[in-house]
């Protein structure tokens, strides 16, 4: 029985195994590769994507790697093929397992394309692509700053309109080509001088000929560095006028220029600001043309008509929550049919590698594509065009990515797929592109309205990475510690301004900083980077604010990082919890500053790490959250500094890890949000400690783990920031513990998490972590 | 097992390790970690590890390098992101999962990841729990309790798919 049970076991979990896609077979050689690692992960994670930006590759590394070693010498071969037999498993089972579902089997409302490369470009850096009049694609290829013509039938290119490009026709030299869009017959490409070149390809011309003209728009000088987005709109077919629209970041604005009568160029004095109200539009992804105008900005798409949105007008959700569960994230739009509110649009959602496409008129879905599972396409999409069928036939679906122009056929997906297509002489009326964006990702959007007076400012720019913990000194300044490096900081309270001050003695993160009675910090535990592994540290050093130096101290009995600390009444401090890297710890120690060393006391009931300590009135210590190995932990326990030892209190209302925990003024203990590998969650619990237990208070607007919390001079508290699971947030709220209730005070200029929020002496809060920049929150001004 | 170890070839270059080694480390991870897309990019990151120090010495044995690397970056890229609240960052790429047996998948991601690496190790790779427990830097009462109790769990999932 147990021996049917194991073959069983082993044969599903090897055709489970066997059905992963590898990529082995469309990746690049390891060598080529290596370089650069995970570079199109990184634009597909967006978040992901930030977070290294500012971190860095700082994988976190495990202590015990250091077994690895002898793990590895010791080791015998039986993971795994050996040499020869690449695959171990083989690729050969899936289709055998009982009950298997052949991967070409489309699920539900999903349609699985077969993608074909048309083109391939030496270099990956390809940002726009457009349908010209003469059939052919154009591509802007960033590396070598030139628009190419690739035949669509053949995968024959040559460029066209290329960096430093003379034009015979005069106006001299083409810039950097930065945006590529069509305007009647024309193909248009904006570069880095903001000046706009034509290049018209020959009247039936089907060899990439064409003739390159500057486009006279005197006004160029008023779309800064940067115009974000370029499209057109044909008002003149015959004589091929068409409108140019720009998006200007430094304008907040929309420029529309309407062509001169006579196709001289774009008079300044026609000028004309299209939004009725000026935004940012400095970060958007794509935008769309056809008299409306169609914005993609932070993955959602607006309809705008005479430079207001349209209210009414919405992309429906795709019908597919239990496979796809993540809200579509689109970042490119193009459509099959010119007209105004006719045919189909398709855009390009990035969280879920596919095309939804959906009517232009009221935004309801008529299908969505998927690539075949195992091969890495729709990860990385810069731009994209669809060319209708003839007749009923499929439409074709063009797009760049990873250095090449590809193509698929999209099967109509019902009856609402248009059968219009345009005739040999027809031309998109108006395309857009913008600027290529790779690192641009999901950005929560800020709370609409602040109920709570209070507003973030720039908090000044860091000289680290600012990513260890903030700690107020006794002096007004506060302590910022590096996570990725030896360097430390501090932040004078008169000018705002961060300064270098001493190096730590060893890097590290995750580690702990108490202000000591003494006015001197205690640095204790942290990852410390080393080689391949980050390994937790046992050593503890103190920070002299005086001096600025930092000094070493005695080390803990455990090495350890994500723990907790505590100053005690005694002056002693309390380290509990964290991990070794392997394992959540419930060991617990106190630092004795007047010996200088490290002893250790009473164990936690339950070991714990990310949890949190907070020092209560009575100068026990509440020991709340964390996680327990993997899950979040629902135990709270109290530390008696008297005793020396851990007691269970209440149960808390929900489990929570990397929650905020802060205390309040009447000696209750508010636990805000917290999450870890469960849901995150929005809700919030007072501790009461006369009655030892946990009740749920009001919850916040949106879920929050690794947030930043701190209590407000007038007793209330701010909560900052964090991640609600899926995004870093910007937001932030504050709670009231008169009435029990959260409320949004407006937003940091940037998302952040594993935030570290200070209360400073004028009353204003300073959040660093991780975060390019610090911010400042102050209060209301009234 | 001593053959493997004896019959090492010196030659071998990265390329070869990759096209070798790759395909079945990311079908491991992929069980580990839920996702192939992740898993894919773990391989990738070991196989940078590996470059660092390639050629590896004589006694080297490249496959079990790479699973306990690949392992450990699995493990710890889950606390990375933990720390830095991003665990559900974006839908996990499980199609290929969902398709062959949505079951037993589920139960499987019900587990916790490290019971889940021994119970890959164990079942498809003949690893001891010795050895298990070794490579996760845990005791090995600790890896038999594991998969004691991840087989307990997926055992009703297997009977009922009993034809």
């Amino acid at each position: 029985m147990s021996d049917d049970f194991d073959i069983r076991l082993r044969r599903e979990l090897r055709a489970l195994a066997d059905a992963v896609p590898t990529g082995s077979t469309v990746r690049p050689a390891p060598v080529a590769a290596l370089g650069r690692p995970s570079v199109s992960l990184d634009r597909e994670r967006p978040v992901l994507a930030r977070v290294r930006v500012r971190h860095g590759m700082s994988v976190g590394w495990s202590a015990a790697a250091i077994g690895l070693v002898l793990v590895v010498v010791a080791g015998v071969a039986m993971f795994g093929g050996g040499r020869g037999k690449p695959g171990g498993s083989g690729a050969s089972g899936a289709s055998g397992s009982s009950g298997s579902i052949a991967p070409t089997t489309p699920i539900a409302g999903l349609t699985t394309i077969q993608p074909q490369i048309v083109a391939s470009f030496g270099a990956d850096d390809l940002t726009a692509a457009v349908l010209g009049s003469d059939g052919a694609a154009y591509v802007l290829d960033s590396t070598t700053g030139a628009v190419y013509w690739v035949n669509l039938q053949t995968g024959a290119k040559l460029p066209v309109v290329s960096v430093n490009q003379e034009s015979p026709a005069g106006g001299g030299a083409v810039g950097r080509p930065q945006l590529l869009t069509t305007g009647g017959v024309d193909i248009l490409v904006l570069d880095d001088f903001n000046s706009l070149w034509r290049w018209r390809p020959a009247p039936g011309d089907r060899t990439g000929r064409g003739a390159l003209i500057k486009v006279n728009i005197p006004d160029n000088a008023s779309w800064g560095v940067g115009p974000r987005a370029i499209g057109t709109f044909v008002v003149d077919a015959n004589q091929n006028l068409y409108n140019i629209y720009v998006a200007v970041p430094s304008l907040k604005q929309i420029l529309k220029y309407p062509p001169a009568p006579d196709g001289s160029g774009y008079p300044t004095a026609g000028r004309a600001m299209y939004l009725s109200l000026q935004q940012d539009v400095s970060k958007l992804d794509d935008m769309y043309v056809d008299g409306k105008i169609y914005l993609v900005e932070d993955g959602a798409i607006t309809q705008y008509q005479l430079g207001q949105v349209v209210k009414g007008w919405s992309v429906d959700a795709p019908p597919d929550k239990l496979i796809r569960p993540q809200a579509p994230w689109y970042k490119r739009l193009t459509a099959d049919n010119p007209n105004q509110d006719e045919g189909t649009f398709y855009a390009y959602d990035s969280l879920n590698r596919r095309i939804v496409a959906f009517k232009k008129s009221d935004g309801s879905i008529v299908g969505q594509y998927m690539v075949p599972s195992g091969t890495p396409w729709f990860t990385d999409l810069t731009g994209m065009f669809v060319v209708p069928g003839p007749g009923r036939a499929a439409a074709t679906l063009y797009w760049i990515e990873s250095g090449n122009l590809m193509s698929a056929a999209l099967p109509l997906a019902d009856d609402a797929t248009p059968t219009m297509a345009p005739a040999a002489t027809s031309t998109p009326v108006a395309t857009a592109t913008t600027r290529s964006t790779a690192t641009a990702g999901p950005t929560p959007k800020p709370s609409p309205a602040s109920s709570v007076p209070g507003q973030f400012t720039p908090g000044g720019t860091l000289t680290t990475d600012g990513g260890g913990p903030a700690t107020m000194l006794a002096d007004g300044r506060v302590l910022v510690l590096g996570s990725r490096d030896r360097r430390a900081e501090v932040r004078d309270p008169a000018t705002g301004t961060f300064t270098a001050t001493g190096s730590m003695i060893t890097a590290r993160s995750d580690e702990t900083a108490t202000l000591l009675l003494d006015g001197t910090v205690l640095i204790a535990g942290g990852a410390e980077p080393s080689g391949d592994a980050d390994s937790a540290v046992s050593s503890a050093e103190i920070y002299d604010p005086a001096k600025g130096t930092f000094n070493r101290t005695g080390s803990m009995k455990t090495a350890r990082f994500g723990h907790t600390a505590a100053l005690l009444r005694n002056g002693l401090v309390l380290v509990a919890g964290g991990t070794n890297g392997a394992d959540s710890l419930s060991e617990a120690e106190l630092y004795n500053p007047a010996t200088g060393t490290f002893s250790s006391t009473g164990s936690m009931l339950e070991p714990l790490a990310e949890n949190t300590a907070t020092l209560l009135a009575d100068g026990q210590v509440l020991i709340t959250g964390g996680v327990n190995h993997a899950s979040a932990d629902q135990t709270a326990e109290l530390y008696d500094p008297v005793a020396g030892t851990f007691s269970a209190t209440g149960m808390m209302v929900e489990s929570a890890a990397a929650e905020t925990a802060t205390l309040l003024g009447d000696g209750r203990v508010l636990i805000a949000g917290g999450g870890d590998e469960g849901p995150t969650t929005a809700g919030a619990q007072l501790y009461d400690p006369k009655s030892g237990t946990f009740s749920r208070t009001g919850s916040m607007s949106t879920p929050r783990q690794l947030a930043g919390a701190a209590l407000l001079r007038d007793g209330r508290v701010l909560v900052a920031g964090g991640s609600n699971g899926t995004l870093q947030l910007a937001t932030a709220e504050v709670y009231d513990p008169a009435t029990g209730t959260f409320a949004p005070t407006g937003s940091m200029s940037l998302p952040g998490t594993g935030l570290h929020a200070t209360l400073l002496t004028d009353g204003r809060v300073l959040i660093t972590g991780g975060l390019a920049a610090a911010e400042v929150w102050e209060p209301s001004n009234g | 097992m001593e053959l493997l170890l004896t019959a090492k070839p010196r030659d071998t270059s990265l390329d070869d390790a990759f096209r070798d080694h790759q395909p079945w480390l990311v079908r491991r991870l992929a069980l580990i970690v839920g996702d192939a897309e992740e898993a894919r990019d773990l391989a990738q990151q070991t196989f940078v590890r590996a470059a660092e120090r390639w050629p590896f010495p004589p006694e080297q044995d490249v496959p079990r390098w790479l699973a306990v690397v690949g392992l450990r970056l699995a493990l710890n890229e889950r606390r990375r992101r933990r720390r830095w609240g991003f665990l559900a960052v974006r839908e996990t790429d499980a199609t290929w999962a969902l398709q062959t047996n949505p079951d037993l998948w589920h139960a499987l991601m019900r587990l916790e990841p490290r019971a889940r690496a021994a119970l890959v190790l164990t079942v498809l790779d003949g690893y001891t729990q010795d050895e298990v427990a070794g490579v996760l830097g845990v005791a090995r009462g600790t890896v038999a309790s594991w998969l004691s109790r991840s087989r307990d769990r997926l055992r009703p999932i297997l009977e009922e798919r009993v034809p």
